[in-house]
């Protein structure tokens, strides 16, 4: 065949390829009614591809699936169903924002032309996945209607943007019984700070429904007009359920402490607290101390201390528990918490080698460093907790020189993954909970990699004890592993000098060399 | 029933100075052997369909519980209730919460309401034994737990496996297990599946929802509009409902939700891993999932950030299974299901091997000493996330990255929309 007859040809088969995915009846939808007739598919690849390929057919074949959509009464229509959840779930991945708008279009249209009620709320609810402030208009008008007015507030709480916010707070006017309150109710999840004010005056009205959800609407959103009305409600004038607007009242003071009212956070928890003078509500002082604790932070120190001698157990005990969290109060008889469990207050060094996450010191691998408590120990007992990855080397330096090698400018006790194969020969005095290059320690008691160790330090003059997991590994007179050579402790074992061995006092630190180590519940007791 | 006066519950301490505020009934007046009011724990229980039924069973065999009341939005399960349990009934569970003489609440609804009820027992001073999985949503979680904790309650899941009884088809109980790990015998990092060939079923097809049902009028004596609660309004057919309610998304998680923490909070305690989740979870399932129904999967791979996996099969869809893989695999050893080890003689350690961190077993315990159980709001909250994980991996059809701290997935937020879900009004957390 000619060249020319085949690029006539190719050019035929390409002009006429559209017509090709229409059934011999010419209808367009054939090729879509196909590939929804395929899902699900057995491979998420698979549905994937094929929801590709509905996308790329356009906008029509949206429309045509929605077409295929019935109501529960006739039914038939679950691959419709299955074909468009997860064409918006397909559509609202990373990236295809030009695909979800198409998508999200189509489907607002099909809305607006829909008459059967359980069908229009199946659209809304894939606009709860796949739609934005396009679709914030017409879902707007749909939130005084009986049916629709919980899937299209929910829709607009999905949504989220200033755009939806409006969109409830303007109906806020037309709606009454329960799509008002769930009007109310989107807006306090969404923390609407512009419909605070509306929301005063809905919190006024009869209805028990609508004044709680609005109580917690006005708390959640924490604007500081709503601090009149919630004290009323939670006064001894106020609410029939004055627990439940005493709850809202402290959510309104932990909203109003994370805006930076700490004072006014502060006073109001202190006017709940004053308020339950009898046992009847140790729960809501509780609850009070805890905002207060978190809220605050160190300027509730004496509230809490105070209630640590309360003579309801639940209080007595809850405020302790804050204490100690908040490092605030020694846990055990005597001891000290050194770290609070949220930031690195009390810890000096290299801060920036080291990360607090979830109620850990973590030293990062790419960090590390010296990282100090900024007082200085003589006699003491240290507790703390460690959780290591492999090959991670890591040390506790003890009455230590701040600024120098603590190995020899004071002790380091080495913290060191022992079943790391780069170790498996070395010296016994260079293992974990050894006192590095001086005293050896008795091996296997580490947890295996990846759990927590406890371990316990007990430093008396040169008598050094150290506790792993229950098992005492040294148990060391110092003066029987140093001589004094030229004025300076050296150590019988590695034959170097260690200065700072027979210090009387010095840092406690964690001395990280580069290894993920993970450090908790970290406490003292000096001696 | 409007709440009354001052405060919703007379919150009594157990201290010396609190019981003197009892009228302590003397013991010859109650009969030999029985105990007296003020050592007997009140319970309440929240939904009384099969599941509630067995609570009742509980508290009865309880010699210190007394049940005081049952709550369900079902007249005709209400009044078997009540029957069976001897004791007084309620259509309302706040009219429960409103009493203010109980001291432990079962949440035995679905799922879907678990949190919002947990939450509010734990604010109304009481304690909560609640059914699994702990909520519906990973996002709802923290809300019971911020909830059990600033009311200084105590929780605990209807589940056990962790504290005793043997694994399901396993053949033998976490302790033996627990003590070969913390012994390092079976090395580290450690893969478990979960599977029927290690004794695991997974009832996917038992729990799987309808697509094609038909509206069905509701029943007189079903309060349908309470019972979905804060679930969205869908019309009613008996499926959705009492004993097939697993199968359907706005209330359950299918059978993976049925059994999930069943299965899979041993293994998190086994794996020392009740303070931290996977970080990447995988699925094979059919996809797209049904909206409303929920269907089948074949496999779910979760991997921890040490290198710990936790892999599900349900052998009712998919690939064929390896009918005899090692329920637990170190690298120093593996664990079969009948408790076969390799190698063969690592059991014979057992009998020098030290016992576990002990846990508090019994919930009286808990209510009275105020101590944690063993299987609380905390840990029990992490396995929980497993179930709801493994279901998000299924759903979206993609290999999820989750952070552990912020609980939410990583550059997904697709995954994330499963994570917290607006409730319908006026239902809030």
């Amino acid at each position: 065949m000619r060249p020319k007859d085949v690029r006539m040809i190719a050019w035929c088969c390409f002009a006429l390829l559209p017509f090709a995915l229409f059934a011999a009846d010419g209808a367009p939808a054939a090729g879509v009614k196909d590939l929804v007739a395929a899902l699900p598919a057995a491979k998420a690849a698979d549905g994937q591809a094929i929801a590709a390929k509905i996308v790329a057919l356009g906008p029509e074949a949206i429309e045509t699936i929605c077409g295929m959509l019935a109501d529960p009464e006739t039914g038939g229509d679950a691959k419709a169903r299955f074909a468009l959840h997860g064409l918006a779930l397909y559509v609202t991945r990373p990236n295809a924002e030009a695909e979800r708008a198409m998508f999200a279009g189509k489907v607002l249209e099909a809305l607006a032309a829909e008459g059967r009620p359980e069908v229009k709320a199946f659209l809304v609810e894939q606009l709860q996945l796949a739609g934005k402030d396009e679709a914030v208009d017409a879902l707007g008008k749909l939130l005084c209607d009986d049916r629709l007015g919980d899937p299209a507030a929910l829709a607009l709480t999905r949504i989220g943007t200033p755009k939806a916010a409006a969109a409830l707070a303007g109906a806020l006017g037309a709606a009454k019984d329960r799509r008002l309150v769930a009007i109310v109710q989107a807006l306090g999840v969404l923390r609407a700070q512009g419909a605070a004010k509306d929301l005063l005056a809905l919190a006024k009205r009869g209805d028990p429904t609508l004044h709680r959800t609005a109580l917690r609407a006005i708390a959640n959103i924490g604007d500081a007009s709503g601090a009149e009305v919630l004290a009323k409600a939670a006064g001894p004038d106020g609410d029939a359920d004055r627990a439940f607007a005493t709850d809202q009242l402290i959510l309104f003071a932990r909203r109003r402490a994370e805006a930076g009212a700490k004072d006014e956070c502060a006073k109001i928890c202190r006017d709940v607290i004053a308020a339950q003078d009898d046992a009847g509500e140790a729960h809501v002082v509780c609850a009070a101390l805890r905002t207060m604790a978190y809220g605050v932070g160190a300027d509730a120190k004496n509230d809490i201390i105070r209630k640590t001698q309360s003579e309801n157990t639940i209080i007595r005990e809850t405020a302790k528990s804050l204490a100690v969290r908040c490092g605030m109060m020694p846990d055990e008889e005597g001891f000290t918490c050194l770290f609070n469990g949220e930031d690195l207050t009390g810890w000096t060094g290299s801060v920036k080698g080291y990360l607090v996450e979830d109620g850990k010191i973590i030293c990062l691998k790419r960090g590390g460093g010296n990282l100090y408590i900024d007082k200085e120990y003589g006699d003491f007992v240290f507790r703390f907790e460690f959780k290591l990855t492999s090959g991670a080397n890591n040390g506790l330096g003890i009455r230590a020189e701040k600024g120098k090698d603590a190995a020899y400018h004071g002790m380091e006790l080495q913290i060191l993954d022992d079943t790391a194969d780069m170790y498996k020969n070395l010296q016994p005095y260079q293992y974990h909970g050894s006192i590095y290059g001086v005293v050896p320690v008795k091996r296997g008691h580490q947890r295996p990699l990846g759990q927590w160790n406890v371990q316990e330090v007990i430093a008396k003059g040169p008598h050094i004890q150290v506790i792993l997991n229950g098992e005492k590994v040294i148990d060391a007179d110092l003066d029987a592993y140093i001589e004094m050579k030229d004025g300076v402790p050296q150590s019988k074992t590695d034959h170097r000098a260690h200065p700072g061995i027979k210090n009387p006092k010095g840092y406690i630190g964690f001395l990280g060399h580069g290894a993920h180590v993970e450090f908790r519940n970290i406490r003292i007791k000096e001696l | 029933m409007v709440r009354q006066g001052i405060s919703r519950r007379a919150f009594l301490a157990r201290s010396a100075a609190a019981a003197a505020a009892w009228t302590v009934v003397p013991r010859h007046v109650l009969g030999a052997g029985q105990p007296a009011p003020s050592e007997t724990i009140a319970h309440a229980i929240i939904g009384v369909g099969g599941m509630g039924m067995g609570h009742v069973g509980y508290v009865k065999n309880d010699p210190i519980g007394r049940l005081l009341a049952v709550c369900d939005v079902d007249a005709q399960h209400l009044a078997r209730g009540v029957k069976a349990g001897g004791c007084e009934g309620h259509e309302d569970f706040r009219e429960v919460l409103d009493r203010g003489d109980i001291d432990v609440v079962h949440v035995v609804t679905p799922p879907h309401w678990h949190a919002l009820i947990a939450v509010a027992a734990a604010n109304a001073g009481c304690d909560v034994w609640c059914e699994k999985p702990m909520t519906r949503t990973i996002g709802e979680g923290k809300y019971v737990i911020d909830a059990v904790r600033r009311n200084a309650r105590v929780f605990r899941l209807n589940t056990w496996f962790r504290l005793h009884s043997g694994l399901y088809g396993l053949g033998c109980e976490a302790k033996p297990l627990k003590k070969l790990i913390e012994a390092g015998l079976l090395g580290w990092p450690l893969t478990v599946r979960v599977t029927p060939s290690t004794g695991f079923g997974w009832k996917l097809g038992m729990w799987s929802g309808r697509t094609n049902a038909k509206p069905e009028p509701v029943p007189a004596h079903f309060d349908y509009d309470m019972w979905l609660g804060p679930a969205p309004y869908k019309p009613y057919f008996a499926h959705r409902t009492h004993g097939s309610f697993r199968g359907y998304w706005d209330y359950d998680g299918g059978g993976l939700a049925d059994m999930g923490q069943h299965y899979l909070d041993p293994v998190q305690y086994l794996l020392d891993k009740d303070d931290t989740s996977p970080v990447e979870i995988e699925a094979l399932a059919p996809w797209p999932p049904h909206p409303d129904a929920v269907g089948l999967w074949g496999r779910v791979e979760m991997t921890y950030a040490d290198g710990c996996k936790i892999i599900l099969e349900s052998g009712e869809w998919g690939d064929p299974i390896d009918p005899d893989p090692p329920y637990i695999e170190g690298p120093k050893g593996k664990v079969f299901k009948g408790f076969r080890t390799e190698p063969a003689d690592l059991k014979d350690a057992l009998a020098t091997l030290p016992d576990p961190a002990p846990m508090i077993s019994e919930f009286n315990i808990s209510v009275k000493t105020r101590r944690p159980f063993g299987l609380n709001e905390g840990n029990g909250n992490r396995s929980n996330m497993l179930v709801h994980l493994a279901n998000a991996a299924i759903r979206t059809g993609r290999k999820l990255r989750f952070d552990t701290v912020a609980e939410l997935f990583v550059g997904d937020d697709e995954a994330n929309r499963l994570v917290d879900q607006p409730m319908r009004a006026p239902w809030t957390l």
